[in-house]
């Protein structure tokens, strides 16, 4: 068994506001969702790709700091593979912790820490194979758009730290602007998001919130691309 | 080691931060190293070819304890008792079986992907008296792993060195987990499982200068061998440093790894491999030594009489006791057969004989197996084969049998000469050699093949002889029906065309190639059933003796879905099934329907014939399984009230842009050179265009002011197939499939019927020529001769008439042949005023 951290990040000069409540929805949120991912499969015969529908799904419900932490658990939906995330998400405050993954290789099981018990708005680079990025749109009801930088230092040992200073970008699509252009069907306004990284400029995360869902509905990385396909088991129309 | 490792230890040696000494330097490695493999070339197509050939050999190498010619999914096949060389080994056949593929293109994604999250194989097992080596087992897992999808963690187009560093770190030393890098910068690709590092660095001011060796499992061991060797791969990277962090990272050597990946989920390459079966062989292991040995599937066999038929021409077996097989033969083949006994232990005698009991004494000992010459069949016979254990086998390991049957078969899957229908036919034997042909017909009807032989006017066929007639005159003694077919066994190349006639309905003809090859994989691309047309299809099982499964599923004409209703069906061996597609499909389908895609798994020929209901138009076309990205309708006439139509399908899985340029006589865009017209559109996945050439172009693009349109080019960004159908409205309907540049010739014949007129293309020609016509009799004697009354130019079309060209058509004439000093696009249009077809050249 493998429970070593492996990402001991530190925050520092941190611009980012915490903003409270992206908007009251009128209904509960969801507690279960499906992420259908598309993965590139690197065979030289053929181009294709895969797609894996990751399953996420609450739990319970854990008390910290007087917030009620969502216990979120991800897993494939067609159980091709055993592989599992568990996290916890702050649904109403934008914000995840305690992201946790089990694999399941060479006839082992192994698990990991991804993000450590400390609160975070974003969280690009999660270990293993889920698509368990995260960033929270932080636009408050009226709000059209934020701009904004925050730094990212990951513990490598030996002396060795790396600093990433991101650039983020949300802008706010009203309902009746958003025409066709908003990809899942959404009830009010879609959040759209873009993260770059200055040093790297073809580096980048596109997501697309929506004002009742507590997580993205669709990601696009240099890695995969997702996007939420159901939602409490209710097929989400293109 | 591979080139770019070369490479780049030679690099290291020049970079000057080797000579400092380090300021700092660390090393990790996982606890669990990802096994050695072999990454499996598509040259080889190894798994079911058996071949295993090391990456630095130019022509196959056998690895010294290989089974050489028995593959990993051959000894799939029998362990769970399939049919031998079914679809999985078809599939690899078909798909990663390639002696043309590129030299780098083989199985190492799935190689790397197997090593990282798999255990290691080490030691061999049994299932159902199947042996399974290490290297087997390897193999399985390696195809198990083809199709993974891959969460890439590190691309050099988009991340810097220092993500790649830290990927490492947070990869193989804090989460104990190995991942796989794909090293070549090249267009070749070469991924690796990475499971360790050793990272050295110097600081200077803001920058640091790092070497890193990666630790890489090996993918050109036998494929057998276990151990825990490893090669190198070192790359040097400058990180950018502010305040002591690392804020960025650059290549500093010429070399650098393109991806760094992890495997998210097992997804075979073969979708045919059952990754339960995968892991039942995986975990087999070999029963302790006191368990007595199982014996091979085909038990009890062990007389004369109790001989096992060998269905699908190999086996895997056991000799604890005598073993016999019965192998039918047909007239024609040339068949060998090879006993590999290398393996067993035991002493053995191997002996062939015909069915009268007469041995076949010819053999030839090799290393690893007897083979067993019986040549040529002249009659269809049933051979007996004998294994003889002198001294039963008390090893484990198998022995393989192997039918080789040479020689070539053409199929002709209709013939008709009952109630008004008659069928004509012309064979050629294009080659310098005489030849013996044999001809096999099948009688079949729902739940009956049955056998038949008629006297044969040619029962040899002279080099270069052209014969034509109808039937009768081909086999004196043939009785009338309409519910045979024809296969025609020889040793040599034979061209031929059928032309169908039914004289008292209007009268018409269609003609087809004589088939050269069947396939699993056919597309049926024009179907019209309705209260004016009729479509009818007919499709022969090339396999005399075992039966093939049939499955035509239609796609929807408008957006190119599968449709639900699907039709499936067995051909018994040697079979044939004919049927109308309205006795097939409910009528909703067929209005749905554009194409209809056939598969089977086992080589299947035929064509579909449609036609109106009253015969005044009919017409026929093979069942197509050619592909291109680059075709040709060679003659496309749209003047005196003619019509041309174009089929288009793309078969593939993917979209596809298609674009169609219309050009005049003269090969020149019809629109002129300043404002040229092409057709481009979007084909998707098993989607269907179709349109009349008219409509395409005249309607789009106004008249063509340089035209008319005499034929059209098309290309596509995937392979796609088609065909051409074009009339005067009333009385003539003419077809063919699209051809290629592949298609050209200098020369070439054809047998001569009334009407033929010559469409000459000069698109492939590399200068302007003349084409000459020489009419010959039966006996080769020269009658005519003449030349096309003005130059054919580059890319232009002529119709040829040749009784224009020869005055007049010669009496006792029996064929044309045609000849250019450039290569041609030829078709012969027979068009007898109420009745037309379109013929194929036959080579010179």
């Amino acid at each position: 068994m493998n429970n070593r951290c492996v990402s001991r990040t530190v925050i520092i000069g941190l611009t980012w506001l915490v903003l409270a409540g992206v908007g009251a929805a009128a209904e509960p949120l969801p507690e279960r969702w499906v992420v259908e991912t598309i993965y590139p499969v690197l065979a030289v015969d053929h181009e294709s790709t895969i797609q894996v529908r990751w399953l996420f799904e609450k739990m319970g419900i854990e008390h910290l700091d007087g917030r009620d932490w969502w216990q979120i658990r991800v897993q494939d939906l067609d159980e091709r593979t055993p592989d599992q995330a568990e996290f916890l998400l702050d649904p109403a405050g934008g914000q995840i912790m305690t992201v946790r993954v089990r694999e399941f290789r060479q006839g082992r099981w192994r698990e990991y820490v991804s993000l450590q018990d400390e609160p975070r708005q974003w969280f690009l680079q999660p270990l293993g194979v889920m698509p368990l990025q995260f960033a929270w749109p932080g636009l408050e009801p009226g709000r059209k758009s934020r701009e904004s930088n925050f730094i990212e230092r990951v513990e490598l040992g030996h002396g060795q730290r790396i600093r990433t200073e991101y650039h983020f970008q949300a802008r706010r699509m009203p309902a009746d602007k958003r025409a066709e252009s908003a990809g899942p069907e959404a009830r009010g306004d879609v959040m759209r998001l873009v993260i770059t990284d200055p040093r790297s400029p073809n580096r980048s995360w596109h997501m697309t919130w929506r004002q009742d869902m507590p997580w993205w509905s669709e990601c696009v990385t240099g890695a995969y691309s997702a996007r939420v396909i159901s939602i409490n088991g209710e097929p989400v129309d293109e | 080691m591979n080139r770019g490792c070369l490479c780049l230890l030679v690099l290291s040696l020049l970079w000057p931060g080797g000579w400092l000494a380090a300021d700092g330097s660390e090393s990790a490695q996982v606890s669990v190293q990802p096994w050695n493999g072999f990454w499996w070339p598509l040259v080889d197509g190894g798994m079911a070819t058996g071949a295993a050939r090391r990456r630095s050999e130019p022509e196959p190498v056998y690895y010294s304890d290989w089974e050489r010619f028995f593959g990993p999914y051959d000894k799939y096949h029998f362990a769970f008792a399939d049919t031998p060389r079914g679809d999985l080994w078809q599939w690899e056949m078909r798909h990663h079986y390639d002696p043309d593929a590129l030299s780098w293109w083989g199985h190492c994604n799935g190689w790397a992907a197997a090593a990282v999250a798999e255990v290691e194989p080490t030691a061999p097992g049994e299932l159902n008296g199947i042996y399974f080596r290490v290297g087997d087992k390897k193999a399985l897992l390696t195809e198990l792993h083809q199709g993974d999808g891959s969460r890439i963690l590190f691309h050099s187009d988009e991340d810097g060195a220092h993500i790649f560093h830290q990927t490492l770190v947070q990869y193989i030393r804090d989460m104990d987990k190995a991942l796989v890098v794909e090293i070549d910068q090249s267009e070749e690709v070469w991924n690796f499982p990475v499971f360790g590092y050793e990272m050295t660095w110097t600081d200077d001011g803001d920058t640091r200068h790092v070497a890193t060796v990666l630790r890489l499992g090996i993918d050109s061991v036998a494929p057998d061998s276990t151990g825990t060797s490893f090669m190198t791969a070192e790359f040097q990277y400058d990180l950018e440093l502010s305040g002591g962090d690392i804020v960025g990272g650059s290549w500093s050597g010429a070399s650098h790894p393109q991806l760094l990946w992890d495997t998210v989920i097992r997804q075979a390459g073969n979708p045919h491999l059952d990754v339960d079966r995968v892991f039942t062989i995986v975990d087999s292991v070999l029963p302790a030594a006191k368990n007595g040995m199982a014996d091979d599937g085909l038990e009890e066999n062990d007389t004369p009489a109790a001989a096992a038929p060998l269905d699908g021409d190999v086996f895997l077996g056991r000799l604890l006791d005598d073993d016999f097989f019965s192998i039918p033969v047909e007239a024609g083949e040339q068949v060998d057969v090879a006993f590999y006994n290398q393996k067993i232990d035991a002493d053995s005698q191997a002996i062939l004989r015909h069915g009268s009991g007469e041995e076949i004494t010819a053999r030839v000992v090799e290393a690893d197996r007897i083979l067993m010459q019986a040549g040529t069949q002249t009659e269809d016979d049933t051979f007996l084969l004998e294994l003889r254990a002198v001294a039963p086998q008390t090893n484990r390991r198998n022995y393989g049998l192997e039918v080789l049957r040479t020689g070539q078969s053409y199929y002709m899957p209709h013939l008709v000469n009952a109630d008004g229908w008659q069928t004509w036919l012309a064979l050629y034997n294009p080659t310098t050699v005489d030849d013996d042909l044999y001809y096999h017909f099948y009688h079949t009807e729902p739940g009956l093949v049955e056998k038949q032989q008629y006297t044969a006017q040619w029962p040899d066929l002279p080099a270069h002889w052209l014969v034509t007639g109808e039937l009768a005159a081909f086999f004196p003694d043939i009785t009338t029906e309409n519910e045979r077919w024809l296969k025609i066994n020889t040793q040599q190349n034979l061209e031929g065309v059928f032309i169908f006639e039914h004289a008292q309905m209007g009268g018409n003809l269609a003609s087809m190639p004589l088939l050269a090859e069947g396939a699993r994989e056919l597309y049926f691309n024009h179907l019209a059933v309705d209260d004016i047309w009729w479509t009818g299809v007919s499709i022969a099982n090339t396999d005399p003796y075992l039966p093939a499964q049939v499955t035509l599923q239609p796609y929807h004409k408008d957006d190119a879905s599968p449709l639900w209703e699907t039709v499936s069906f067995e051909i018994p061996g040697g079979g044939r099934f004919i049927n109308m597609l309205g006795a097939m499909f409910t009528p909703g389908t067929l209005a749905q329907a554009g194409w209809i895609e056939i598969t089977a798994d086992r080589d299947v020929v035929g064509f579909e014939l449609f036609g109106t209901n009253d015969l005044a138009l009919f017409e026929g076309i093979p069942l197509q399984h050619a592909k291109a990205k680059s075709l040709i309708a060679p003659w496309t006439p749209l003047t005196e009230g003619y019509w041309t139509g174009i089929s288009l399908v793309n078969p593939s899985g993917g979209g596809t842009q298609v674009t169609v340029t219309p050009l005049n006589k003269r090969g020149s865009n019809a629109y002129g050179a300043f404002n040229p017209a092409e057709l481009s559109f979007q084909l998707n996945a098993k989607e269907k265009y179709v349109n009349n050439v008219y409509s395409m172009f005249i309607d789009e693009f106004g008249e063509p002011p340089f035209g008319p349109i005499a034929y059209v080019s098309i290309s596509s960004y995937r392979e796609i197939t088609g065909f051409v159908l074009y009339g005067d409205g009333a009385e003539i309907m003419c077809g063919y499939p699209l051809l290629t540049l592949e298609d050209a010739r200098s020369a070439g014949r054809f047998a001569w019927l009334d009407g033929l007129a010559l469409v000459v293309n000069a698109k492939p020609a590399g200068n302007r020529v003349y084409v000459t016509l020489e009419a010959y009799d039966a006996a080769d004697n020269l009658l005519a001769t003449g030349q096309s009354p003005e130059e054919i130019w580059i890319g232009s079309v002529h119709r040829l008439d040749p009784e224009e060209i020869w005055g007049a058509v010669p009496p006792g004439i029996a064929y044309l042949r045609w000849s250019s000093p450039q290569p041609l696009l030829v078709l012969g249009e027979v068009n007898q005023g109420t009745q037309a077809t379109v013929i194929h050249s036959l080579s010179d």
